[in-house]
């Protein structure tokens, strides 16, 4: 079919430009880093210092090389699968990388799963059962969770849980000592996936019921039920499938916050993930650490985007590509 | 537009609620000079953190200032941030994905790759960066927040614009000669208008919450300027002994979004086309 | 049966392996840092954290107890000679290091002279000037080796005497020897590596009370109780550092018994905490000061009246009173009250928004329109630079802000973050700022590079030049004599209130929490003081 060798070149375009975006996007951060005020000898040196100090650290970190000198560098390591030391401790970064996107994807994985599983059904519900209780219900739980301020709700969480009822720990990733214990990491996850989970519930449960509520009113469901269609099958063959664009839309958008990391909800219950790693790279001016971290966000979400796109295809039929 | 949406949309009920409490919000953010009982700056450190009484309705935070007239001053900056950054977020999302949606070729391809861009430096990070080097003023707060959001309505507004530019009432429009204009402004954007519409009002809340979240991190508006972001940080320390500091903005914070979405779902429903009756 | 047996058994283990860490919780101590150490390794590491953790693990020469004397510790005793040129050092015998080795004088010399090394990184070298061929040593081009000197500065004279020579008699050279910034390396170890990136910095091996255990960056660090600590097996079994950046989760992890020690708690808390069952509170005086400062050659900074009236103009009692709840100490210069160098005879300038406003009237100030003073159509509006992470400054600049808002001087906020804020501090690229001085416990290091003319390129960034400043510090500096260096320091103290610099405010104290049944603290009156007396805590289980 045409379809099949159309979609192969677009395919195809998409991967070349994917790559040339990696560039393009790494030569943007490199540039807008180094931009900002500074440099890491500040935080290296602390209170004690001195600009000659300074000046033999900045030395011996390459950073007094001309610019695009020290981009070819980075880029030329990057292409070998080095991504440099971090300048505060000295690891490496592919290293402190791995170790903090374990956290980052079990938190954010898991609050992706929770608001998927509780947002489809609940927009599903709230559509097709629209106007009566169960529409008003869901959709006031889904408009408070997409009003609260993410950090505030952690926070009252946190009051609420750990405070007031001492039920669940207030941070990190489990007791010290526990980390192999599977009961203590959980009950530390509980919070921070509550936290971060709600918020996207709420975004997703709004985005399914308005456009479930779009597809159901198209004249391909009022010809269906005409014809005598079930009504269930109505809803999900035909309406849900063409709802699902936007919410695939939202899905890949939300990406991002699954590898950059949530960075608030990380701050708020101390969770030692990727988010907080780039962010805390930013005010100490760790410059390998920022690019590695942006990068590997940067490759997962342009390939993200490329998924998401080539899943439109299967979904929507009548989208085609000239 | 006719009046007769509004009309709609003041028989909805959720949506009348929303829209009393968004006016109720503009005004006090116009009227603040008027209507704050003290300045937003006028400390008093032997009135520090006071509970809420008859002299301070909401309390005095951690300077002996008084709350209530912060949270109405903070609603200036809170707004002023979220209307800009919105304002500017969907005039350039909407232009430059209904483009890419409906002529589709080179211009969908220059601006979805100009979009996934933006969208794959994390946010957090390019806006941590842009006020470092420029500094944390409303207008640079604003123009960053509307710089990671505007791919977002972009991207919704083009999966639009590609479903409907197949639709039945394009390829007749075309036959009878409607310019490319015409279509794309009065047929894809009205029948995508219900997706842009939730987009703008999910994103004014969006824009007032990253504000707050920039506030959290250290940067955003500067002291003594109140935002309710930066108000919700400052009260944060004394949670446990003065919550109404923090307790305060953040509620304003959740009403004012709440009372967006729900002025944005009141609006989406009465110009629902089905509901405009035959077309 | 035996199934059921099997696993019942299996059940009551983990129920029980579940229980043990709370087993052991008496005997390990949990401590929360709001910070990472950059490094373990005592040459290089400057920041505030590494200081902390490093002090547990290495030791000096000597150290430091309640007054601020110094005592013995690595160095047994020692003799100064008549001129005050030479300290001879007996270090105590039987000492090893972590890995079992004999610790020397050579560690002692190899320390030392990878300090004054220039490839090497550290600002701690700038301490050590006194010694004989300081400039050769350090130069920028060409810096000799100490093989190359007619006198070497640090000689080895037996395994167990070290002696220092110094090309001027030096008043501070026995305070500089302390903790945290004089810990001892071992040569074994680091001879001929490269200090700046040696592995050593993350696994490291000192003399110290504790035993490097593991470092898992940015969540924690471990260490163990050294059996073979020369002063005898700390009490503790584990000192455990739980990284927390967060103030306020880090009070909560406090209260959910996920540390034992916290430092530096929000103020406000602290009353609260005093009265809660199972935490105690301890405080302790610190060299580190507050101030609001701006450029001395900037006009109208430059107009010794306006400088006088700004400091009239803050309430500082009321700041300490209020916002500090006390926990701190009204500066009036360079030295806290507990130093030996303060003089009760220097007083502040009080809180009189009138005489503020007469003396910049005097000045030729008038007020504008909006309320803010003008002079030569100029409005007296300048920026207060400060750091955004740091919450007690950025409180007191605010009040600052308002303070001198009420006297007509309009000040306006740029918080930056550390990195920027330091770039431009140094570049001297501020009008305002209100920043601190972490300070030495001995006045000599940074009062002489804080307010010597000579320093313009390094501390003294706000350009203060005063001849006769100048020349009490030099004096101070090149006496060993204490009755002398009080008497320079004293007048030092008097011209810089004169001069008014700054506004002086206050000497924060440094406040820590920690659970009841923790005995042993000693909150030494230096920054991180109290860490030292970490060797000597024990649990009492009460």
């Amino acid at each position: 079919m045409d379809v099949d060798a159309g979609l192969r070149g677009y395919v195809l375009r998409r991967v070349g430009f994917a790559l040339l975006m990696l560039v393009a996007v790494s030569l943007i951060l490199f540039t807008l880093m180094r931009l900002a005020p500074g440099g890491p000898e500040a935080v290296l040196i602390g209170g004690e210092f001195s600009p000659a100090v300074a000046a033999q650290i900045r030395e011996r970190l390459g950073l007094d090389r001309p610019l695009p000198l020290q981009y070819l560098t980075w880029a030329a390591a990057a292409l070998r699968g080095d991504l440099g030391r971090s300048f505060k401790t000295g690891d490496p970064v592919a290293a402190l990388i791995l170790d903090r996107i374990g956290p980052t994807l079990q938190l954010t994985g898991g609050a992706l799963v929770l608001a998927l599983v509780a947002a489809i059904p609940l927009g599903v519900l709230a559509a097709v059962r629209r106007g009566t209780v169960w529409d008003t219900l869901g959709s006031a739980i889904a408009l408070f969770g997409v009003s609260f301020p993410s950090f505030w709700l952690g926070i009252m969480l946190i009051l609420l849980f750990s405070e007031v009822f001492r039920l669940l720990p207030p941070s990190g990733l489990s007791e010290y000592g526990r980390e192999a214990d599977p009961v203590s990491r959980l009950r530390h996850a509980i919070l921070p996936t509550l936290t971060l989970g709600s918020i996207q519930m709420a975004a997703f449960m709004r985005f399914t019921r308005s456009s479930l509520l779009e597809a159901l009113r198209q004249d391909y469901v009022r010809t269906a039920r005409a014809k005598g269609l079930a009504s269930g099958a109505v809803v999900w063959r035909h309406a849900l499938r063409n709802a699902l664009i936007p919410v695939v839309t939202v899905v890949g958008l939300a990406l991002p916050t699954l590898v950059g990391g949530a960075v608030l909800t990380e701050t708020v219950f101390a969770w030692p993930g990727i988010g907080r790693l780039a962010v805390g790279a930013v005010f100490e001016r760790d410059y390998p650490v920022i690019m590695g971290v942006n990068m590997i966000v940067a490759a997962v979400v342009i390939t993200a985007n490329l998924m998401t796109d080539v899943a439109y295809c299967f979904i929507d039929p009548r989208i085609s590509y000239r | 537009m006719s009046a007769a949406p509004l009309a709609r949309v003041v028989r909805h009920r959720r949506g009348l609620i929303g829209g009393v409490a968004v006016a109720l919000m503009l005004l006090t953010g116009v009227l603040a000079p008027l209507i704050a009982p003290h300045g937003y700056s006028n400390q008093s450190l032997l009135q520090r953190l006071q509970p809420p009484s008859a002299a301070h309705w909401l309390g005095t935070d951690g300077f002996g200032r008084d709350v209530l007239s912060r949270v109405i001053w903070g609603s200036r900056v809170s707004l002023q941030i979220g209307f800009l950054a919105t304002a500017l977020a969907l005039v350039v999302g909407t232009a430059l994905g209904s483009a890419a949606g409906y002529f589709g070729g080179a211009a969908d391809t220059v601006i979805m790759r100009a979009a996934d861009a933006f969208m794959s430096i994390p946010a957090l990070f390019l806006i941590l960066v842009v006020v470092a080097l420029f500094g944390a003023s409303l207008l640079n707060t604003a123009l960053v927040i509307s710089l990671v959001t505007w791919a977002q309505v972009a991207r919704v507004v083009r999966a639009e614009c590609l479903s409907l530019r197949g639709r039945e009432f394009v390829d007749a429009a075309l036959a009878l000669g409607a310019g490319h204009a015409r279509i794309l402004g009065r047929h894809l954007l009205l029948n995508a208008l219900p997706v842009i519409i939730v987009q703008a009002t999910l994103l004014l809340g969006q824009t007032i919450l990253i504000e707050s979240a920039l506030s959290y991190l250290g940067l955003g508006a500067q002291p003594p300027l109140p935002s309710w972001g930066n108000m919700v940080v400052e009260g944060r320390q004394f949670l446990a002994s003065a919550w109404w500091i923090a307790a305060c903005p953040g509620l304003a914070i959740f009403l004012t979004v709440l009372g967006f979405n729900l002025f944005g779902d009141g609006l989406r429903d009465a110009l629902d086309p089905a509901l405009r009756g035959s077309s | 049966m035996i199934h059921t047996l099997v696993v019942t058994v299996l059940v009551v283990l983990s129920v029980l392996g579940a229980a043990a860490p709370g087993f052991a919780a008496g005997r390990d101590l949990v401590l929360g840092l709001s910070g990472d150490a950059t490094s373990l390794n005592p040459v290089i590491a400057t920041d505030s954290m590494s200081y902390i953790v490093e002090w547990p693990l290495f030791d000096s020469l000597l150290e430091l107890d309640a007054s601020l004397t110094v005592r013995p510790l690595l160095a047994e005793s020692w003799e100064v000679s008549k001129d005050g040129l030479s300290y001879t050092f007996k270090l105590k015998k039987g000492v090893k290091w972590h890995d079992g080795k004999p610790f020397t004088a050579r560690d002692v010399a190899f320390t030392f002279y990878s300090v004054l090394d220039p490839k090497v990184t550290t600002p701690h070298r700038a301490y050590f000037d006194a010694l004989v061929g300081f400039p050769e040593l350090t130069a920028k081009d060409n810096p000799k080796r100490p093989e190359e000197l007619a006198v070497r500065p640090i000689e080895v004279v037996d395994d167990h005497t070290v002696r220092f020579r110094l090309r001027y008699p030096s008043g501070s050279f026995l305070a500089v020897l302390v903790n945290p910034r004089a810990g001892i390396v071992p040569e074994h170890l680091l001879k001929g590596v490269d200090l700046n990136t040696a592995e050593f910095n993350r696994k490291p091996v000192g003399t110290g009370p504790f035993k490097f255990v593991e470092w898992r960056r940015g969540e924690r660090l471990v260490m163990e109780a050294n059996e073979q600590y020369h002063g005898g097996r700390p009490a503790l079994n584990r000192l455990i550092f739980r990284i927390i950046p967060d103030a306020v989760v880090l009070l909560q992890e406090l209260k959910a018994g996920g540390v034992d020690f916290i430092e530096n708690p929000p103020l406000t808390e602290v009353a609260r905490l005093k009265q809660t069952a199972g935490l105690k509170v301890l405080v302790a005086d610190n060299t580190s000061y507050t101030y609001v400062g701006w450029r001395q050659d900037l006009a109208p900074f430059n107009d010794l009246r306006v400088r006088r009236a700004l400091n009239h103009a803050v309430d500082t009692p009321s700041i300490v009173r209020e916002v500090l709840q006390g926990y701190a100490a009204i500066s009036t210069g360079q030295f806290p009250p507990a130093s030996w160098a303060f003089d009760p005879g220097v007083k502040p300038y009080a809180y009189d928004p009138n005489r503020a406003k007469a003396l910049l009237a005097e000045a030729g100030f008038k007020p504008g329109p909006d309320g803010v003073l003008v002079k030569d159509g100029k409005r007296f509006s300048f920026s207060i630079r400060h750091d955004q992470a740091n919450q007690s400054v950025k409180d007191t600049a605010v009040i600052v802000q308002e303070y001198f808002k009420r006297v007509g001087v309009e000040a306006t906020l740029e918080s930056l973050d550390w990195p920027t804020f330091v770039k431009k501090l140094f570049a001297s690229d501020f009008e305002g700022i209100v920043v601190g001085w972490t300070n030495h416990h001995d006045p000599d290091p940074f009062a002489y590079t804080i307010w010597h003319s000579s320093q313009w390129k390094g501390r003294n960034f706000a350009h203060y030049k005063n001849p006769r400043v100048d020349e009490l510090l030099e004096q101070a500096r090149r006496t060993a004599v204490v009755a002398e260096r009080k008497r320079a320091y004293a007048e030092f103290s008097r011209v810089l209130m004169e001069d008014a610099p700054y506004v002086f405010l206050y000497f924060q104290q440094q406040v820590y929490v920690t659970r009841q049944g923790y005995e042993g603290f000693v909150p030494i009156p230096t920054y991180a003081g109290l860490y030292q007396s970490l060797k000597a805590v024990r649990w009492t289980g009460k």
